[in-house]
């Protein structure tokens, strides 16, 4: 007898129905494809051509280049080297390949670091965004000295600004000094943040029995807006687009009672509420400000 | 475009069908997120690594000779991202998905229970072979019927059965082991 018959069967046995359950407690959490399909075609920044085609279309503005100063040194004397602070444009050289963000902890003290990925817009895109924390305005420093921005965050990557040109590959680095920073650090080793959904634009928390109890919600579980996202960068190429939470008016400080008339009480109640398939169109959320109780709406 | 058989799509595809190689992305998202989740145990970086699996896959799609072999191949190159990954984060390396565990339910020691089990199983999963591994995680996490399974990897729905009950009588021996062990 082989190995095959002494098996059939063994998912129907105790022992296998337990590890079958074991197996779907512990799948991972639901997943949207679509989504995850226009995440994947705006890394490509729409399909890029590939092989012989690639190579002459990136050849090409090189050579233009090669022209164009050819041209120009036949004609002008190169002026004296000026230094200045041309904008940052990523070069395309032998640099690293694009890696992972990481939080390191460095002498105990947490450090996003992130690397230069290429140009985005008017800036570079980095492969740390809002979900290791960064937010517009972050400051970051690079090799050098050299001082760099935040202008807009996606939620795995950032547009930064510079100043002076960073090549691709080239790192950064923050350390986690802001309070965003320093959640997302906080979380790093647990496998992020429970309460950051940033798809969504907002990140929440689980409110103290006590605070919940004294607005009133009797069972004491309620759940506050930490933050609201504004806008998120959804194509490392175009402008940031506000976040559903944006759009709702949802600030920080509210309390959220219902989602789409579903009471939440937890985290998973929020997520499982605001679900992946929603029509935006229709959601609404009923929360209290300062208070009062407000339905929001798009 | 999205019920085209993946040779197809591949074909557009590598001609630049833009609309192509996203339907391949949506059929095969959960895949690679699952094979990726099998190493990792975070959803959060499964799905970063999906993401860039499928960035690899574009990158590399010339080099596809059968289109049959398109989901093993992702599977794999999902997988050995993630297996990247860890070794350039060991020191982060995650334990548990959080919002699988009610952190916010003020059950203090439930979590790390949950943690510490769940971290058993990836780890388990890990040692499996391949192909075991590919067919329980695509009858339990992608929750596929035998002859969609088998439609996807051109192996038969019996030979598929038998490697899942081998996978899964494999992942007891291995938990078992472990937990003497411990």
């Amino acid at each position: 007898m082989n190995d095959d018959t002494q098996t059939e069967g063994y998912d129907h046995t105790p022992e296998g129905r337990e590890l079958v359950a074991l197996l779907q407690k512990y799948a991972p959490p639901a997943v949207d494809s679509r989504k995850g399909a226009q995440a994947v075609m705006a890394r490509l920044g729409g399909v890029r051509p590939r092989g012989r085609l690639r190579l002459l279309i990136h050849l090409a503005p090189v050579a233009a280049a090669a022209a164009l100063v050819a041209v120009a040194l036949l004609i002008f004397t190169p002026p004296p080297e000026q230094p200045g602070t041309p904008a940052p444009v990523a070069k395309q050289d032998d640099a690293p390949a694009p890696t992972h963000t990481d939080i390191r902890r460095e002498r105990g003290y947490p450090e996003i670091v992130a690397t230069v990925r290429g140009s985005s817009g008017d800036g570079l895109l980095i492969d740390a965004g809002a979900k290791d924390g960064l937010r517009v305005g972050d400051e970051l420093s690079a090799a050098g000295g050299v001082k760099a921005r935040v202008t807009a965050v996606g939620i795995f990557e950032a547009r930064i600004s510079a100043d002076v040109p960073l090549s691709r590959g080239a790192e950064v680095r923050a350390r986690a000094a802001t309070e965003a920073q320093q959640r997302a650090a906080g979380f790093a080793d647990f496998g992020g943040d429970p309460g950051a959904f940033l798809e969504f634009g907002a990140l929440v928390s689980a409110m103290p029995l006590a605070d919940a109890r004294m607005l009133g919600i009797s069972d004491g579980a309620a759940l506050r807006v930490d933050e609201t996202l504004p806008a998120l960068l959804r194509d490392p190429q175009s402008a940031p687009a506000p976040t559903l939470a944006a759009q709702l008016d949802l600030r920080a400080g509210d309390v959220i009672i219902e989602v789409n008339g579903s009471h939440v009480r937890t985290l998973n109640d929020f997520g499982q509420a605001l679900g992946w398939s929603h029509d935006p169109r229709l959601l609404s959320v009923r929360i209290l400000r300062n208070g009062k109780q407000l339905d929001l709406r798009l | 475009m999205t019920g085209a058989p993946d040779e197809e799509l591949i074909r557009l595809a590598r001609r630049g069908d833009e609309q192509a190689f996203a339907s391949l992305v949506e059929r095969y998202y959960r895949a690679a997120y699952a094979s990726a989740y099998a190493v990792l145990g975070n959803a959060g970086d499964a799905e970063e690594i999906a993401q860039e699996t499928f960035v690899q896959v574009y990158e590399k799609l010339d080099r596809l000779r059968d289109p049959g072999a398109l989901p093993g191949w992702i599977w794999r190159i999902a997988r050995d991202t993630a297996l990247k990954h860890i070794r350039k984060h060991k020191r982060i390396r995650p334990v548990g998905d959080a919002p699988d565990l009610n952190l916010d339910e003020q059950r203090p020691h439930e979590p790390l229970v949950a943690a510490e089990e769940k971290e058993q199983l990836i780890a388990a999963l890990g040692e499996l072979p391949d192909e075991m591994r590919e067919a329980v995680l695509m009858r339990y996490w992608e929750e596929l019927e035998y002859e969609e399974m088998a439609e996807r990897t051109g192996v038969s729905a019996a030979a598929l059965y038998q490697r899942v009950c081998r996978g899964l009588k494999r992942l007891r021996e291995t938990i078992e082991r472990k937990d003497a062990l411990a």
